[in-house]
Formats: structure tokens, C-alpha cells, sequence
């Protein structure tokens, strides 16, 4: 309770990551993952990939179709889900949708850092 | 060998000893060590069947020792013993014997060499494994439990409808590769794809694996669909039908993983997902594609079983797996994080895990084959891994906007499963050779080549990369509260509507015509009552002049007929 | 010494509890008499057992009474059949007596037991000597012995509730009709053949010819027979004759009554008419056939609605008698090893449900439904007990029940008649109903308040637990009892005349 909310994350025993989560380690992640993928489409070109069908020849097939796929899920998942989605008390009160995990079941513990 | 021996029988002898056991330290090592009995029963043995003997003419097998069943023997043994540490915390007596009569259930089963003793440990998995969603002890976990255990003694019921039907055809209860086209087969084609979460058969799994306790969920995700990938590795190899069932399966539940919010629900969908790659490979049926479904079977036990305890311990911790009460956990639960990142990255394939050696066999067996569409839907199935459980799930839980939550770090039973599950995860990514020496099948297979690994990587990083600018731009569904229709919609939405409103219709013309024919007609269960309720005619106690009419009637009818 | 009981074993069989019971009569009150009954019941049972060894391998033990030649005298005629359901009926004896002795107690009066023990012998004597006689005559004089006897013992449930006497009423007068009609149609089969030894009827039949008499006298014995086993729907006389008995003779009664008059269906059906002629066959089918399966459902359904625990196992047990039946009327080998395996298996099951019913009925003083709530916390054992005999009722795999279920349903596909064998899977749905809904008072509900209930005495949870065993151990280990079964029947079918058999 003495110090700051920022001293006391600090002392978090993941506080490595610490700042991860904010937009500027977004940015960060997003530039690392960028550079990675640049490498190895690079590296893709330093040797004869083998494959099993015409469409692996494809210039580092496996980075843009993987990129493109997922993409394209996302997006169709967000469509789909707009005719999917409900409230949880949908199936009526006596469903797990609703109730809360029993405390029994938990060992719920706040960290002490 | 004693006559009646099979693993289950250690199980089972060890579930009955267990109240006896004082709780605490001594029984966590019980639970740990009775799984390590079973495995001395079928180690080393030389492939063959054990303690068969004859029952009403049928040859029962309990041990059927080959490489198939023993992979799957350890791989359920050491799970069993993995889940014993997670659940060390545990107090509950009844969890505990379920969880051993469940492990013991489906050893037994993957021992049967008939298809009599597949029967009853099925029926004894489903049984057991209820009580694990019952031991959350509240009225939504009672009905799942009782809808999950509906369907899966309906799968039993059918699996011997099935065996019956066999036995009739060819006189032998042998289980062993069935070739579909009669009425027998489908059927027990139908059982098995119930358990093994066929597409419109697969609901049970998402209603009823999230439904259960922390420990629960984790037992639960071992076993029953593990057993059923097994039974059609055995009974139907090399059936085609299985290709399309398995690609409709890699495929559909991707869209409901990337939907839904409650993260345990998120692993039963990417678990069904994956086990739709194990049927396209024992559709595939080579020798290759075999050994790919045996050991992604495996592989999967494993780095899903990690996923499933990494949220489980979360949902300790916090007290919810709901993606939108959680998120920055990282801070304070990092050990669980790192877990979970390796089994994010073996469900992503990713070189030197699990899933890099396992899943890769499977493709590569479609490829061989030139099965350009299997492969490019299954590579999307990959995609979408990497997309839902390898990033999202980790993402929402220990990342993500932060929920708040600064949870202590999960108990040491837990880590110490975790960390074990995580370093198998690696050993055998790391280690593929002595890995694909238990596959059933000598094929040499060689994972780690230059242009595999490449591309690999390049997948991974690049929808990593997707990933990341579709949570910038919103491409992605947002984690809210709510939940996902299935089709377990048809019979808890749909149905009941139906029926309430033929009810309802009902009760409406019962009103309206009820002066005129209230006397002459009555419904359904009203005149079952009326004529079999106590006082109903064929339970009165009849006046012996009445009784003698009826033999006096009876003896004239039956004079008639005779002289018919 | 050991040779002349050795040659006389068929007689002694019979005559050893015949010659018991008045002895018994005298032995005075209390424990005496019954310790005595329950020695001659393990001696009478240890020479069913020789007897079944003997003819296990297939010898048939022809005995003739008094030394008399057939068949003019009267001859005992054991063969792997009889010597079969001898072995229900004594084991089931030996086993129910020594449970009897506490819930006698609770329910008759000291000074009657030794005549209750009596008539419980002469009852055994009676069943015994209707199943070894080789003679039609002789199976009507020992119907007659078992039935007054057991008139006696239903009606000794009086001590409790009266209405035991008018369920013994009405048993006698049903009794007593289909003993009539059986002699009726002895009468008619001596007429046209001049001779009463089973064996030797089968052989003049068939000489004979058809005629009208025949055919008179095959339904007088069918309708006859049919009162005794509680064909639906000649049951009414039954569910109250279980339910008002004495406990520990609904659960005698229940093991062994129906079997005997099953075993003489049998008998007369395959040796001796032997379907020579179309008629017999026919009948069969077109009356037992449906009333058989109407039985199968009616009877259950009813049970569901039952609130007496004894009643309903009653109407349970006639639904059980209507797949004996149905076996029978297959015809086949198949079909008939089922209704004889079942003879065994419902034995075993039903004795030991009725015997559960017993031990409520002395702690708890009820057997009434509504009043057992929570009774699976107070007599776990007990419960324990019926839990497991409740499966086997259902039938399922690892109990004997699913014994009979597979046979029955096997036999049923092998005639390709589907709808029959589907029949007989959702009557066994409605018998997870009524085991339920004891199983859910049991566990499920709250005991009434106020109640205190012990655990039954171990003299009567052993015998109780030996059936239940024995419906376990048979239901995982059926190589014995099928194989009885299976030729038994196979014996059957060979001293009939079915044209189709294979």
C-alpha cells in the first residue's frame, strides 16, 4: 500500500514484459514480427523448398496464404458471429453459460507482490 | 497371467481403495502411482492377445497388445499421471475415483481385442466421467452433465446395437479394421463418430467439457474423443468417408474458437478442431497417415491437456475463464503464461514442439498421396490454430487489454504438471526419432528438413503477423460476454419450443373439444394411467368371478384358434 | 450303503421333504423346526446336485417307482432339463430357508412356525415332484400338493394383513381351475391313448393322429399350465398372492412357483405334443405370441405405477414370464435356450429383489415406495442389493439379465423378425423406470422423520448377497448356464417333431 501502482508492478514477478500490453509494445511486436517475416521469406530464396504441389513454387507461398487465410477467418468469423451471438442467459437461468464457477471448486488467491 | 488381468483392473481395484487412503500428500501420490501399475501390466509385453476366454460362444480378448494400443496405453498412462499432479490440490474423494475409473475405462477399452469388452469400458468412460462434471456441485452443471451423459450412453447403446448386428452378419465380435457398406458398420461407425465429436455430433463436447471442475475439464479433455480416435484408427482405416468427416471437422469449429469468450469452450472447439486432422488420417489410411494420426493423437493429449491446465489454473486463480474478465496476467501468473505459450506454440506446429512432428506427418501423407484439397484445407485448419489457440487464447488471457485481475501464481501441484506436460511437449518436438519408434508403423519419416522447417516458420511468423495488425485494425471478433449458438441449439432451443408448442396446441384442442370427447378420449400418459395406474384395470385386484371369465374367455379363443 | 442312495436319488429327492414335513409338523415351536427344514433343504438340494452331474453329460435317469414297469407304473424320468430347473427349485430352497428364519419370526407367530415350516416343505415337495415326475397323472397330484401348500403359506401372511386371505382365496380358485383343466386335458390325452407316462404319450400321439380330442385336450393343458405360470392375462390371481404372502415366500415363490409350471409348458409342448400337428404351432404363435409381448408391456407399465414394492416386483415378474414365453414360442434352439436360461437368471434376480423387499419390510416395517425415502443411507446393503438386482432386471451387460436379453434377441433376429427383438429393448426401457424410481426413493429423498431402520440381520443379507452374486457371476461367467441351456433345448427340439428344425 506504501508505493505507487507502477513500484508495485515492478516488483511483479513477471514484470520483465512489463509495458507489453501497451500500445507502444504493440507497435514494437508488430515492427519485431514484421522484421521476422521479412527474414524468412528471405531465407525461403537461400534454398530449393521441396513440396508436394505446384503452388508451393509460389514465392513464399506458405507466408502469404498463411497471412491471407488468416485474415480472411477473422473476418468471416466476425460475420458469422453476428448471427451466432447471444446473451448468456439465453438457455435460461440453469445453465453454466450463467453461474459463476463455484468457490468450492477454486483456490482463489491475490498475489501478494 | 491371470486370466481376468487388463490395466482397468488396476484402476478399478485402486478407485475402491481410494476413500481409504487419508487425504493430503499420501493420496496425491496414490492417484500419481496407480496409473504407473497400469503400465507395468501391458510394458514389455510381446505383441499379442492376452487373457481371452469364452463367453456364450464369443471370443473375449482383455489384452490385445500391439503397437497401437500400447502408444495409446502409455500416452493415456502418463496423462493420467500428469492430471493426478495437476489435481493434487484436490479434496474431492468423488472426483478422484471417477478420474481412476474414467483413466481405467478407456485403458481398457484400448486394450479390448473384442469388440464386447470395447463395449462396456465405453459405457464405463461415459459413466465415470459425469461425476467429474457433477462435482461442480450446481443445477447448470447437473443438466450438462445429464445432456452429456444422454448422449454418450446413446453412443454406447448404439455401439452395441452395432455389435449385435455385426455378430449377426459374421459371426465374430473380433475388433478389428471394418470395412463400411452394411447396416453393421455405419452403425458402429455412428457410435464411435458421437464420441469422437463427428461435425453435428460434436456438441456434447462444448456443452459439457466447460461445464466441468477445474481438474474436471483437464481429465476430461484426455480421454473419451483420444479413445474414439483410437477406435477408428482400429475398426476403420483407409475409409474415405472419414477424409470429408475430418476436413468438415479441422474446419468448422475455427470460426466458433475465434467467437467465443469463455476460454475453456475456446479449447473444446480447437480440440475438435484438431481431431478432425486425426480423422482425415485414418481416412487416408496409409501407413504414413497411420503413424500421423497415432501421433498427433498423442502429441495432442499433451499440449492440449497443457492448454487446458493453464486455463484451469487461471480459472483457479481468478475464478473465471470468461476472455473478457481476464487479460494482463502475465504480471503475476508469468510461470502459467510460459506453459501456455508452449502449448500455444506445439498447437501452432512449431518447430522443435510436438505438433511440428506430429501434424506435419499428417499432411505430408495427404501430399504423398496428391490430395491437393485435403491438404490445402487442412493447412488452413493449421492456420486457423495459430490464429485461435496458438495466438488469441494467450492474447485474451495473459495479454490483451488488462482485466485487473492480480492473481497469485497457480498452486505447485499444477506447476509441477504444467512443467512436466511443457518439457514432453519439447522432448518429443525435440526428440522426434524416439517418439516415432512407438508408432505403429516402420515408416521412416524425416520432420526437420530445410524446407519444411522453413515454411513452417514462415507460416507461423507471417499469421502471427496478421495477428497482430487484425487486433490493431478490428479484423477480429471482440471477446465480449455472451455465448455462441451450436447445435446443441436444436435440442435445448428448438425442440423444446417444438414440443412446448405442440404441447401447447395440444392443451388448446384438448379445451376446445374436451366437453365432447373429454369422456371417450384421453392423452398419452392419462390413459397409460388409466389403464395400468392403480386403480386401472390391469392392476385392480380383480373379483375372482371376473377372473374366472377371463380364463373361461381365454380357453373358448384359444379353441377357436385351433381348430382355425 | 452309498450305491443304494446313489441307485434311489430321483425317489429321495422327492420323498426326503415329503417324509420332513410332518416330522417337522412335531418338532414343536421355535428354531427347532426351522433349523430342521433347513437341513432337509441342503440335503435335498446336495442330491439335486448329483442329480445334475449325473445328467449333465447328456445320460438320462429313468427310475421306476416302487419298481413297476412302464408305463404302468409311475416312472421319475430326469434328464438335463428337469435336472436344471430341480436345481433352481432346491437351490433357491436351501437358500431362502435360512433367511427365513428372522422375518418368520417378525411376521408369524411362534406357535404356527412349525407349520408354516411344514407347509414350506410339502411346497418344495410338490414343485420338486411336478418337475422329476415322468408321469401327466403324477404332475397333477404333485400340482396339487405345491398349490395347497402354498394356499397355506399365502394365507399365513394374515398375521400381517389380512387381505392375505382373500389373495389366498382367489389363488385357490384360480389354482384349483387350472389344476381342473390340466386334468381335463390329461383326461382327454389318456382317452385316445390309453396311457399316462409322458414318454410313452408322445410316441401314442403320434400313432394316433389328429382328431378333436387332441386338440381339446392341447388347449385344456396350455390354459391349465397357462393359469399356473401367470400367463398374461391369467396373472390376476398372482400380484396380490406376492405381495400379501409372507416375505420370505413371495421370495420362494417367485423363484420357483412360475418355473415349475414353465418346465411343465415345456415338457408337454416339446415331448410330449411335439408339434406333430400344424395346429399346436399355430396356437402358439397366434395366442401365446401376443399375449406374451402384451405382457412384456402392460405388466411393466403397470409396475411403474405401483407404490408396493412387493406388487410391483409381482408385475415385474409377470412381464419376466412373458419372455420366457415369448422363447418358447420362437421354436428355435436359440429361443428356447433363452427361455430356459432365463428360468434360471429371473430365479436368481427375482428371489433375491423379493428377498430385499423382506429385509425393508422387517426394519423399515414397510415396503410402500412413498415410505423408503432415504433408505439407502440407513440399510446401504440392503439397497446395495437391490441396485444390483434392479440391473439385472433391466438387463444389462455383467448381470445375467442381459444373459437372457441377448439370447432372447439373438433368437429373434435369427427368425428376422425385427420388430419382435426391438420389442423386447424398449420393454426393457420401461424396467430402468420402475428400478428407478425405488433407486431415486432409496438415494435420492429424504427419510421420513422420526424413522429409525437398522441394517437387515446377516442371516438375511448373506443368502441375499449369494443371489446377487450369483446374478453377477453368471452374468460375466455364462458358460455354465447357457450350456445347461443350450442343451437342454437342444434336447427339446429333438423329441419334438418341429419340421423346420435345422
Amino acid at each position: 500500500m506504501t508505493g505507487s501502482p507502477e513500484t508495485q508492478s515492478k516488483s511483479m514477478p513477471g514484470s520483465i514484459l512489463l509495458g507489453i500490453d501497451t500500445a507502444r509494445g504493440g507497435r514494437i511486436v508488430t515492427w519485431c514480427l514484421l522484421l521476422i517475416c521479412a527474414g524468412l521469406a528471405a531465407a525461403g530464396f537461400t534454398g530449393h523448398l521441396h513440396g508436394y504441389f505446384e503452388i508451393e513454387e509460389l514465392p513464399a507461398f506458405y507466408g502469404w496464404f498463411g497471412f491471407l487465410v488468416a485474415i480472411g477467418l477473422g473476418i468471416a468469423a466476425k460475420i458469422i458471429g453476428i448471427f451466432l451471438k447471444r446473451k448468456e442467459d439465453y438457455y435460461g437461468a440453469g445453465s453454466t453459460n450463467l453461474e459463476e464457477h463455484p468457490a468450492s471448486d477454486l483456490g482463489m488467491e491475490a498475489s501478494d507482490a | 497371467m491371470p486370466e481376468y488381468l487388463t490395466p482397468a483392473l488396476a484402476y478399478v481395484a485402486a478407485a475402491l481403495l481410494v476413500p481409504f487412503v487419508p487425504k493430503g500428500a499420501l493420496r496425491g501420490l496414490y492417484l500419481a502411482i496407480v496409473p504407473l501399475a497400469g503400465i507395468l501390466i501391458f510394458w514389455g509385453l510381446t505383441p499379442g492377445t492376452y487373457n481371452a476366454f469364452n463367453v456364450m460362444g464369443m471370443q473375449i480378448g482383455l489384452m490385445r497388445v500391439d503397437a497401437l494400443s500400447q502408444l495409446f496405453g502409455l500416452a493415456f498412462s502418463v496423462a493420467a499421471i500428469l492430471a493426478a499432479l495437476y489435481a493434487w490440490h484436490l479434496r474431492d474423494t468423488i472426483q478422484q475415483i471417477a478420474t481412476l475409473l474414467y483413466a481405467g475405462s478407456a485403458m481398457g477399452a484400448v486394450f479390448a481385442a473384442d469388440l464386447i469388452t470395447l463395449f462396456v469400458f465405453w459405457e464405463g468412460t461415459a459413466i465415470a466421467s459425469v461425476f467429474l462434471i457433477w462435482a461442480r456441485r450446481t443445477e447448470g452443471s447437473f443438466a450438462a452433465g445429464m445432456r452429456y451423459l444422454i448422449v454418450q450412453i446413446g453412443s454406447g447403446v448404439i455401439l452395441i446395437a452395432g455389435i449385435v448386428l455385426l455378430y449377426r452378419e459374421t459371426g465374430s465380435i473380433a475388433f478389428t479394421a471394418m470395412e463400411l457398406g452394411s447396416p453393421a458398420t455405419w452403425t458402429i461407425l455412428a457410435a464411435i463418430g458421437i464420441k469422437c465429436a463427428f461435425p453435428f455430433l460434436h456438441n456434447w463436447m462444448h456443452d459439457a467439457y466447460p461445464s466441468a471442475t477445474v481438474t474436471g475439464t483437464v481429465v476430461l479433455s484426455i480421454f473419451t474423443t483420444k479413445l474414439a480416435i483410437y477406435a477408428l484408427l482400429r475398426g476403420f482405416p483407409g475409409t474415405e468417408l472419414l477424409i470429408y468427416i475430418g476436413i468438415a471437422m479441422a474446419l468448422f469449429p475455427i470460426v466458433f474458437a475465434l467467437l467465443e469468450n469463455d476460454l475453456r469452450r475456446v479449447l473444446t472447439y480447437s480440440l475438435n478442431s484438431q481431431l478432425g486432422f486425426m480423422v482425415v488420417g485414418a481416412g487416408i489410411g496409409t501407413p504414413l497417415a497411420i503413424n500421423g494420426a497415432a501421433a498427433h493423437a498423442v502429441a495432442s493429449i499433451f499440449y492440449q491437456g497443457l492448454l487446458f491446465m493453464s486455463v484451469g489454473a487461471i480459472l483457479f486463480r481468478t475464478g473465471t475463464a470468461r476472455a473478457t474478465a481476464l487479460g494482463g496476467l502475465y504480471r503475476t501468473m508469468p510461470l502459467t503464461m510460459i506453459f501456455c505459450l508452449v502449448g500455444a506454440a506445439s498447437i501452432s506446429a512449431l518447430p522443435l514442439t510436438s505438433g511440428f512432428v506430429s501434424k506435419s506427418m499428417i499432411l505430408s501423407a495427404g501430399g504423398y498421396e496428391k490430395m491437393f484439397p485435403v491438404w490445402i484445407a487442412l493447412l488452413a485448419a493449421s492456420i486457423g490454430a495459430i490464429l485461435h489457440t496458438g495466438l488469441r487464447l494467450p492474447y485474451l488471457a495473459f495479454f490483451g487489454s488488462d482485466g485487473g485481475l492480480r492473481p497469485k501464481e497457480a498452486p505447485g501441484g499444477m506447476l509441477a504438471a504444467m512443467g512436466l506436460t511443457a518439457a514432453l511437449c519439447i522432448a518429443i518436438g525435440v526428440m522426434p526419432a524416439a517418439f516415432y519408434a512407438l508408432l505403429p508403423n516402420d515408416v521412416p519419416y524425416e520432420p526437420y528438413t530445410f524446407s519444411h522447417t522453413i515454411v513452417q516458420l514462415q507460416l507461423v511468423a507471417f499469421v502471427a503477423l496478421a495477428f497482430a495488425l487484425a487486433v490493431k485494425r478490428g479484423l477480429l471478433p471482440k471477446a465480449e460476454r455472451g455465448i455462441v449458438l451450436d447445435t446443441d441449439w436444436i435440442y435445448r432451443r428448438l425442440l423444446s419450443a417444438i414440443l412446448g408448442s405442440i404441447g401447447r396446441l395440444i392443451a388448446g384442442l384438448w379445451k376446445g373439444a374436451g366437453r365432447m370427447i373429454a369422456s371417450s378420449l384421453n392423452w398419452g400418459a392419462g390413459i397409460v394411467y388409466h389403464l395400468h395406474g392403480p386403480r386401472g384395470p390391469f392392476a385392480r385386484t380383480w373379483p375372482t368371478g371376473a377372473m374366472v371369465m377371463v380364463v373361461a374367455f381365454l380357453l373358448g379363443m384359444t379353441l377357436v384358434v385351433t381348430y382355425i | 450303503m452309498m450305491s443304494l442312495i446313489e441307485a434311489n436319488l430321483p425317489a429321495l429327492q422327492v420323498v426326503l421333504p415329503l417324509v420332513a414335513a410332518p416330522l417337522c409338523a412335531l418338532l414343536g415351536r421355535g428354531d427347532r423346526s426351522w433349523a430342521f427344514a433347513c437341513l432337509v433343504t441342503f440335503v435335498t438340494f446336495a442330491v439335486s446336485v448329483a442329480l445334475f452331474a449325473e445328467t449333465y453329460a447328456g445320460t438320462i435317469i429313468s427310475y421306476r417307482m416302487g419298481g413297476w414297469e412302464i408305463p404302468l407304473g409311475i416312472e421319475y424320468r430326469v434328464d438335463r432339463l428337469n435336472a436344471f430347473v430341480l436345481l433352481i427349485i432346491s437351490g433357491s430352497a436351501a437358500l431362502v430357508l435360512p433367511y427365513a428364519r428372522r422375518i418368520v419370526a417378525a411376521e408369524i407367530p411362534a406357535e404356527r412356525q412349525p407349520l408354516f415350516y411344514t407347509a414350506f416343505l410339502l411346497c418344495i415337495t410338490g414343485l420338486l415332484g411336478i418337475t422329476i415326475t415322468g408321469d401327466a397323472f403324477n404332475i397333477f397330484v404333485f400340482l396339487e400338493i405345491s398349490s395347497l401348500a402354498t394356499y397355506a403359506l399365502v394365507a399365513s401372511g394374515s398375521w400381517v394383513n389380512k387381505r392375505a386371505l382373500t389373495a389366498a382365496y382367489n389363488y385357490l380358485i384360480m389354482g384349483t381351475v387350472g389344476a381342473t383343466f390340466f386334468v381335463i386335458g390329461v383326461g382327454m390325452l389318456y382317452m385316445i391313448t390309453g396311457t399316462l407316462n409322458l414318454a410313452d404319450l408322445a410316441v401314442r400321439i403320434v400313432e394316433h393322429g389328429d382328431s378333436s380330442t387332441l386338440r381339446m385336450g392341447f388347449v385344456f393343458i396350455l390354459i391349465g399350465i397357462g393359469l399356473k405360470l401367470a400367463m398374461f392375462p391369467l396373472h390376476l390371481w398372482l400380484p396380490n398372492a406376492y405381495a400379501y404372502a409372507p416375505s420370505a415366500v413371495t421370495a420362494f415363490l417367485a423363484a420357483t412357483a412360475t418355473k415349475a409350471a414353465v418346465y411343465v409348458m415345456l415338457r408337454f409342448m416339446f415331448t410330449v405334443f411335439g408339434f406333430d400337428y400344424e395346429f399346436q404351432a399355430d396356437t402358439l404363435r397366434m395366442v401365446v405370441l401376443p399375449l406374451a409381448v402384451i405382457a412384456m408391456f402392460a405388466a411393466s407399465i403397470v409396475a411403474i405405477f405401483q407404490d408396493n414394492l412387493k406388487r410391483m416386483l409381482a408385475y415385474s415378474s409377470i412381464a419376466q414370464i412373458g419372455y420366457i414365453l415369448l422363447g418358447l414360442t420362437f421354436l428355435t434352439e436359440t429361443g428356447l435356450t433363452a427361455s430356459i436360461v432365463h428360468l434360471f437368471n429371473h430365479a436368481v434376480t427375482k428371489a433375491a429383489l423379493f428377498m430385499v423387499a423382506g429385509c425393508f419390510v422387517l426394519s423399515a416395517g414397510t415396503c410402500s415406495i412413498s415410505k423408503l425415502g432415504g433408505i439407502g443411507r440407513d440399510m446401504p446393503w440392503t439397497t446395495a442389493a437391490f441396485v444390483v438386482g434392479g440391473l439385472s432386471l433391466i438387463g444389462l451387460p455383467l448381470t445375467v439379465g442381459f444373459i437372457s436379453k441377448w439370447y432372447l434377441v439373438l433368437a429373434a433376429l435369427e427368425l428376422g423378425w425385427w420388430p419382435v427383438a426391438l420389442m423386447i429393448m424398449a420393454s426393457s426401457l420401461l424396467a430402468i423406470i420402475y428400478v428407478w424410481r425405488v433407486i431415486e426413493a432409496a438415494y435420492l429423498q429424504p427419510a421420513p422423520e422420526g424413522v429409525v431402520r437398522k441394517e437387515a440381520p446377516l442371516s438375511m443379507l448373506i443368502p441375499t448377497w449369494i443371489f446377487i452374486g450369483l446374478s453377477i457371476w453368471f452374468g460375466i461367467n455364462a458358460m455354465l448356464t447357457s450350456t445347461a441351456a443350450g442343451r437342454a433345448a437342444s434336447a427339446l427340439i429333438d423329441s419334438s417333431h418341429i419340421l423346420w428344425k435345422e
